[in-house]
């Protein structure tokens, strides 16, 4: 969609707007929801009917949206086609309504390309700030877009509520630790208002085994749940927090004396920890597993049909055919006795 | 009866996707009424871990693949020694190698590209003595995937496809077993059929004997014993060179084991012969001269160069003659004949087996 397109604005502007909003809603504890749109197939629409019809696809679109949601919401363009609307003082559970009526919206537009008239489908991702960890934009918007990630991948047409909060808070919190920049721009939902600490990871731990093991296992965590889409990370993110503290506890008892000691009983923990993880990687391959199936699904081989009559039947005209019938005859017989042998509750 | 049966037979070509399929301990193969063929080597993998699985991107592996990639893998070959390997294993083992059973037919069947509307039936050939713990484990994990299955005997298979049904002698050399078979006009009963274990695997044990000896501290693997076997392989006296290549501590080191190869591809000529004899002196006196001169040669082991000369040398020798033809496709007589058996076979029939 043009980041200039009437009506819309630009992808910095709508960017600015939108932080603005929502350092808000975190600060009065307001529900905010955030969606990313789509519209289905838009490559091979633009492929076939050219920039023009794409135009006229997209003010249809943003018509549509201006009807749904309110005045006071934002609705701006991002990369790649997608729209992003923030919709503000709206639970997640009004989430879906909303984002129903918008699909059951574009369902009923038509366009006109020549002589002939398109339908269109959305796909809409969701996320919201009511979540409870501490919530950057960034982090907002990213989770809206694995929902639509997964609805598009799911042949559109579809809402998603994505719930990946951990795995990009995760993400963006080493990356603003990497780039030295303070973990404070999103106080956490229900966080103090003024001079709140971040209660997330630290940001730079000492060269340490224990700290690299822990780091270790974030990244793990991070590829599973990147690679996977999975519903276990709250699991995981428990283990992983845990270990942390761990980690923090070791440290500020640099100079213990009983530190082997409480070194043997975090290591206890981790292994505990470690075997949860394996449990829920294996959840994960089975949600690996579901993927792969849809994703199959959608490149079904149509097969080949049966070519009977290129092969010989068995017909009067053939050689020996009373033969042959007496001998497919024995061979059934034989397989109907293997059968009734088989059958449960038939002695042995 | 006669229009009834023709009407089933028109009935045939509308919706019906029939498959013969071998079962072979070494290689799986179908042919299916919709021109496809396929064959892959019977072996299953699993990833053994996540790690595994996300580097393979599969759940299951098959055929050559699973075995390049075998060290990631839990690897199966779940028809070794021509019978499925439950009989011999217990618990876990025994669940898996049915397990993998299930899997390489469903992925054969997959290979063969049925359309999704249409019936399948298929005539699956399994080993001429095959018991009837294996036939039920096959004919369940068939079930899983097609509408109506049979079973009929390998080297039966192999006669009903080249249309010999009248004094045959069938000698289907496998990887686990080699059936020999006397076919004279009807079904094979228990006393015409032998099964023998001097098949495939055989010839790689004694291989992997002679070449510990010969190749004197070679490192090699059963594996690449059979690559060599599966390249090399004659029994004749003029066969090519065989020239190996066997890390010694590491460094590639050449052998010649011409010698080795014809000598052990031999070692399983006295015992099929020895089978022959037993069939033919059990035969009706009138017709064993007949039956001596049409010896049908199939199965992955008739790929033995010079294999069938060498049969009909040691026929004439021990058993005053014999003629030794061998068939034009062994990698899919089983499965052809099968297929033929499955388009001959009344519709009633495949309706009453579902």
């Amino acid at each position: 969609m043009p980041g200039s397109g009437p009506g819309l604005f630009s992808e910095a502007e709508v960017r600015r707007l939108m932080r603005i909003e929502f350092e808000r809603s975190q600060r009065y504890k307001i529900p905010l929801v955030c969606f990313v749109i789509a519209v289905d197939r838009m490559d091979r629409l633009l492929d076939m009917y050219g920039q023009d019809f794409k135009n006229d696809l997209l003010r249809g679109v943003q018509s549509l949206l201006r009807q749904t949601v309110r005045e006071s919401d934002l609705t701006g363009s991002v990369v790649d086609d997608k729209v992003v609307v923030l919709v503000t003082h709206t639970p997640p559970e009004g989430a879906r309504s909303l984002a129903n009526r918008m699909l059951e919206g574009a369902r009923k537009l038509s366009f006109r390309a020549g002589a002939r008239t398109i339908k269109i489908t959305l796909s809409i991702g969701g996320s919201h700030n009511q979540h409870g960890t501490n919530l950057f934009f960034d982090t907002l918007v990213e989770v809206a877009e694995g929902g639509l990630s997964v609805a598009q991948g799911a042949g559109g047409d579809r809402y998603v509520h994505s719930e990946l909060y951990e795995f990009f808070q995760a993400k963006h919190e080493r990356e603003r630790r990497e780039r030295g920049e303070p973990l404070t721009e999103a106080p956490a939902f229900d966080a103090p208002l003024e001079g709140a600490q971040s209660a997330s990871l630290p940001a730079a731990l000492p060269a340490d085994p224990v700290a690299d093991l822990a780091d270790a296992h974030r990244d793990v965590l991070r590829d599973i749940v990147a690679e996977e889409g999975t519903k276990a990370l709250q699991s995981a993110r428990k283990a992983q927090e845990a270990l942390v503290h761990a980690i923090e506890d070791m440290q500020t008892k640099g100079g213990d004396p009983n530190l082997a000691a409480e070194l043997e009983s975090y290591k206890r923990q981790i292994d505990v920890l470690e075997r949860r993880i394996a449990k829920l990687t294996q959840l994960l391959a089975m949600t690996e597993d579901d993927l792969r199936r849809l994703i199959d699904a959608k490149s079904i081989d149509p097969g080949v049909a049966s070519i009977y009559k290129t092969v010989q039947g068995l017909d009067d005209a053939t050689s020996n055919a009373k033969a042959k019938k007496e001998l497919m005859k024995r061979i059934f017989q034989a397989n109907l006795e293997l059968k009734e042998q088989l059958k449960p509750g038939t002695p042995g | 009866m006669a229009a009834k049966e023709a009407a089933a037979e028109e009935n045939k070509d509308h919706g019906v996707l029939y498959m013969g399929i071998d079962l072979g301990s070494s290689r799986t193969s179908v042919s299916a009424s919709n021109g496809v063929r396929e064959t892959i080597a019977s072996y299953v993998g699993y990833p053994k871990d996540v790690v595994a699985r996300k580097l393979l991107k599969k759940d299951v592996l098959f055929g050559d693949e699973a075995l390049e990639k075998r060290l990631s893998l839990d690897f199966h070959r779940p028809l070794a020694h021509g019978k499925l390997k439950f009989q011999s294993a217990a618990g876990k083992e025994a669940e898996d190698a049915v397990r993998a059973t299930k899997d390489l037919l469903a992925e054969i069947i997959r290979r063969s590209r049925p359309r999704k509307d249409e019936l399948i039936y298929a005539v699956i050939g399994v080993p001429a003595q095959a018991s009837i713990k294996n036939k039920e484990a096959i004919l369940n994990a068939a079930r899983e995937s097609v509408d109506s299955v049979m079973l009929c005997s390998e080297p039966f298979a192999v006669a009903y496809g080249l249309d010999m049904l009248d004094d045959v002698l069938v000698i289907d050399i496998g990887a686990g077993t080699t059936d020999l078979c006397r076919m004279h006009g009807t079904m094979p009963e228990e006393s015409d059929q032998i099964t023998i274990n001097y098949a495939g695997d055989f010839i790689d044990d004694e291989l992997m004997k002679a070449f510990q000896k010969t190749c004197k501290g070679a490192a090699f693997s059963v594996q690449m014993v059979k690559t060599v076997k599966e390249k090399y392989a004659s029994v004749s006296d003029e066969m090519e060179r065989a020239l190996v290549t066997f890390p010694v501590s590491g460094k590639p080191t050449q052998f010649d084991v011409t010698n080795d190869v014809r000598n052990c591809c031999r070692s399983i000529i006295k015992p099929i012969v020895d089978g022959l004899q037993k069939l033919i002196e059990t035969f009706d006196p009138e017709f064993q001269e007949k039956l001596r001169s049409r010896v049908l040669l199939a199965g992955g082991g008739s790929l033995i160069r010079g294999l069938d000369y060498a049969i009909e040398s040691y026929m004439h020798e021990h058993l005053g003659g014999g003629k030794v033809i061998r068939i034009e496709e062994p990698v899919y007589g089983g499965a052809n004949g099968a297929l033929k058996i499955a388009h001959d076979m009344p519709a009633e029939y495949w309706e009453k087996l579902r």
